[in-house]
């Protein structure tokens, strides 16, 4: 009991927990992000509504979805990566046997991931109660609207207050679920990078998993915060999500178990001997293979920096990502090209006319973006950590060493943008794909065989991945957190589509180019429909070659900047302990 | 030559370096003693050119470190536990960082690693190495630049008794070669048999000392 309760304290007294409050208090306000008033005079914008009002639209067009995954794992979800390269696991298990100790970190750590979003939760409805209107009276309404709604009684006023209880207590039973899911892939691979990325795509994976073979009610992200036509009754809400919190106990137990448990240890290490007895050849032949005359030179350093930036490690994630989501997209139609399916897969989201924001889409593009994610936090964290106290002075100047390590992520980006497009052209051949270009209607309203849509297409993703690519290695270098840096890339991008999935055609062409919304480009989306006066209506507002433009310029600018930025920071003044 | 005169250096409030001022000769061996956390490792980043101070001035053969150049010319750097890529081979990490100063062969690098004990290791992944080897490995890449200049701060730290007796023969080696050698270690005996001149340090303060007491 005292380790769980050291545990709790470690949890809920760190930098996470504070980001995790950030971020729930963030998903709670999302909806009132567009509406500049609720900043500039709270007091009118809250008091417009009563209490019951602005919590409903807040929670039903909260940010939760993407929110609660990460907000629950912030503050402990991470305890074995820490444990484990600092070595503290060693001394922590001298002194207790192994249930304990797993135990009552895996307690801690959800219950702090719970704490985190309740602490968030209670300071807006705080803030709502200090700033929100006086209660409705109009009881008709009211009552109409809990006839309708399966919460019932519950939305009366009066019972409001069960209706805020079991709706926090939801998304606390969410958080649970996802802490214990960290807790599963740190035993996995305890490395931070690699959990903050597969929670984030486990919880968008799961969510389109059970959404196709048990129906969308059913979907964890729907029984934390039920949408309109999806509603599922109190009690089997809570019994879903109670099933939910036993699955992701039982992963994080199997996965404790490979880790811990004698058996797959000692089947592991016979494993990597074998696979070290077959490489260990192959590798001393290969070398660095780096002609003599350009050692010691900068493009020398350069070609170092490519090599440890380019690993198999870093790559592997951008093959498989793809695949995965070009096969949970729904079946492929019989005649198909290479271009169709990259298509599929890299266009972003399809244009709908939506009231609400397409969260999941949204969190789909944002997976398929995870591979290039992970690769720039694990090059970073390395060369900015224990690999800088040998490199650092091996460089003229510290702006060469840091513009080197800028080369070296931007190119890193064109390889795993690269490798994701490889990797569904290899898929598109092996399933029979006719042919790589995409068939479109050409200006006189013939079909006709194009490439240069699929150039476009690889331009503009490859762009995009740059810029989200430098904004995280500009704020991994200012604030040497992974965590800040993975916030950098996911955050902007996810937030831009969310606020902009919902604008009218002429709002979204006022967005010089709005991220993931390829699809709705005037490259992908020919103009079909005739405005009023006849004149024709483009789907989407998004022009591929300003957006080009706009990509490049910004690339080329933060890519400037984030060379400089090293002269903020001393970097040899850091804690570098490998 | 390594002059320091009157560095200071603050972190928030805390002063680690206090009016330093010190001069190495070349050629030798010099030993800086301390407690955990008394400014020996600081003091010797600030050498290096890592950490820049907040006054005062370090000179290394003429050049003044931070101004005139960002590090010394030609260094040799074990400092605290020097990150390798752990997916690679020993050789493969010494032949990345050779590349980017200097142009070894790969027999050359065989033979530093060799040198330092490592030779039959030389191709297995560095993941796969104990704390001794990698800081075997550290010394590796520290030496391989046959550098004029090398700061080692607790290089025996994991090293077996042999290893360390090779490692204390490598140094000589390099002094007799003209190789000035900073060490730091908590071990009096390394620094009685190693070492020519030693200062210690208290709390960001140095002074000389005039023979080490031996246990």
């Amino acid at each position: 009991m005292r380790n769980f309760l050291r545990q709790l304290q470690r949890g809920v007294s760190n930098g996470g927990f504070l980001a995790a409050v950030a971020l729930t208090l963030y998903s709670w306000w999302f909806v009132n992000s567009n509406a500049s008033l609720s900043l500039s005079d709270p007091r009118a914008y809250f008091g417009s509504g009563d209490f019951s009002y602005h919590f409903r639209v807040s929670l039903e067009l909260g940010f939760f979805h993407t929110a609660i995954p990460l907000a629950a794992m912030l503050p402990l979800g991470f305890w074995l990566c820490e444990e484990i390269s600092t070595r503290y696991i060693d001394l922590a298990l001298g002194r207790q046997n192994l249930r304990g100790y797993l135990s009552g970190r895996m307690a801690a750590a959800a219950l702090s991931g719970a704490l985190a979003v309740l602490a968030g939760s209670l300071i807006y409805i705080l803030w709502l109660l200090l700033l929100s209107g006086p209660a409705s009276t109009d009881e008709a309404l009211t009552r109409m609207l809990a006839e309708h709604s399966v919460h019932g009684w519950r939305l009366l006023p009066g019972y409001f207050h069960v209706y805020v209880t079991e709706s926090v207590a939801r998304l606390l039973l969410s958080a649970m679920v996802w802490a214990l899911v960290a807790c599963g892939f740190s035993a996995l691979w305890p490395n931070k990078a690699f959990v903050f990325v597969a929670v984030f795509a486990a919880s968008v994976l799961l969510d389109a998993l059970v959404g196709a073979l048990f129906g969308q009610e059913n979907r964890l992200s729907n029984l934390q915060v039920q949408s309109r036509g999806l509603e599922v009754p109190l009690n089997l809400a809570f019994l879903r999500q109670t099933l939910y919190l036993l699955g992701a106990l039982l992963f994080s137990a199997f996965a404790l178990f490979l880790r811990f448990g004698k058996g797959p240890k000692r089947a592991w290490q016979r494993a990597r001997h074998w696979a070290a007895g077959r490489l260990a050849g192959g590798r001393a032949r290969l070398g660095l293979m780096l002609p003599r005359a350009v050692c010691a030179t900068g493009l020398g350093r350069l070609m170092v920096d490519l090599r440890a930036f380019l690993s198999v490690k870093t790559l592997l994630p951008a093959a498989i990502v793809p695949l995965i989501l070009l096969f949970s997209g729904g079946a492929v139609p019989l005649r198909f090209s290479v271009g169709d399916l990259w298509l599929r897969v890299f266009s972003g989201l399809p244009w709908v006319e939506a009231t609400w924001a397409d969260v999941q889409g949204t969190a789909l593009w944002a997976v398929l973006f995870s591979p290039v994610l992970l690769g720039n936090a694990l090059n970073l964290s390395r060369e900015l950590g224990g690999r800088c106290l040998s490199t650092l002075h091996r460089h003229p100047s510290v702006l060469a060493w840091w513009r080197g390590k800028c080369l070296a992520t931007a190119a890193y980006s064109l390889a795993a943008v690269g490798v994701m497009f490889l990797s569904v052209l290899v898929a598109g051949l092996v399933m029979g794909a006719r042919g790589v270009a995409v068939y479109r209607q050409g200006a006189e309203g013939f079909v006709s065989a194009n490439t240069s849509v699929l150039w476009a297409l690889f331009y503009v993703f490859l762009f995009q991945a740059l810029v989200l690519s430098l904004m995280q290695t500009a704020v991994h270098l200012l604030t040497g957190s992974m965590q800040a840096g993975a916030l950098a890339f996911l955050l902007p991008m996810m937030v831009c589509l969310l606020l902009y999935a919902d604008f009218d055609r002429p709002r979204n062409g006022e967005v010089l180019f709005n991220w993931g919304m390829l699809a709705r480009s005037e490259l992908f989306s020919p103009a079909l429909e005739l405005t009023g006066e006849g004149e024709p209506l483009p789907l989407a507002a998004v022009p591929v070659q300003k957006a080009l433009w706009g990509l490049f310029a910004w690339a080329a600018g933060l890519f400037l900047a984030c060379t400089q930025l090293v002269r903020l920071v001393r970097v040899g003044e850091r804690d570098l302990r490998a | 030559m390594i002059e320091i005169s009157r560095v200071n250096k603050f972190y928030g409030k805390q002063q680690v370096l206090k009016d330093v001022s010190v001069s190495f000769r070349p050629g030798l061996i010099h030993g800086l003693v301390g407690r955990n956390g008394s400014g020996k490792t600081q003091l010797f980043k600030v050498i290096c050119g890592f950490v820049l101070p907040d006054s005062g001035e370090v000179r290394v053969e003429g050049r003044r470190i931070g101004r005139e150049r960002r590090f010394p010319q030609s260094m040799g750097l074990l400092i605290e536990s020097p990150g390798f890529l752990p997916g690679y081979s020993g050789l493969f990490n010494l032949q990345m960082l050779a590349a980017m100063n200097t142009r070894l062969s790969k027999s050359e690098l065989l033979a530093i690693l060799g040198q330092v004990g490592l030779g039959e290791a030389a191709h297995r992944k560095v993941g796969k190495y104990s704390l001794g080897m990698r800081q075997r490995l550290g010394l590796a890449q520290a030496l391989m630049r046959r550098p004029r200049l090398l700061i080692l701060d607790e290089p025996f730290n994991g090293l077996d008794k042999r290893g360390v007796e090779e490692v204390r023969g490598m140094l000589r080696g390099l002094k007799a070669d003209g190789v000035t050698i900073l060490l730091a270690s908590h071990n009096p005996e390394d620094i009685r048999l190693l070492c020519d001149s030693v200062h210690e340090m208290d709390a960001g303060l140095i002074s000389p000392m005039a023979a080490l007491k031996m246990p």
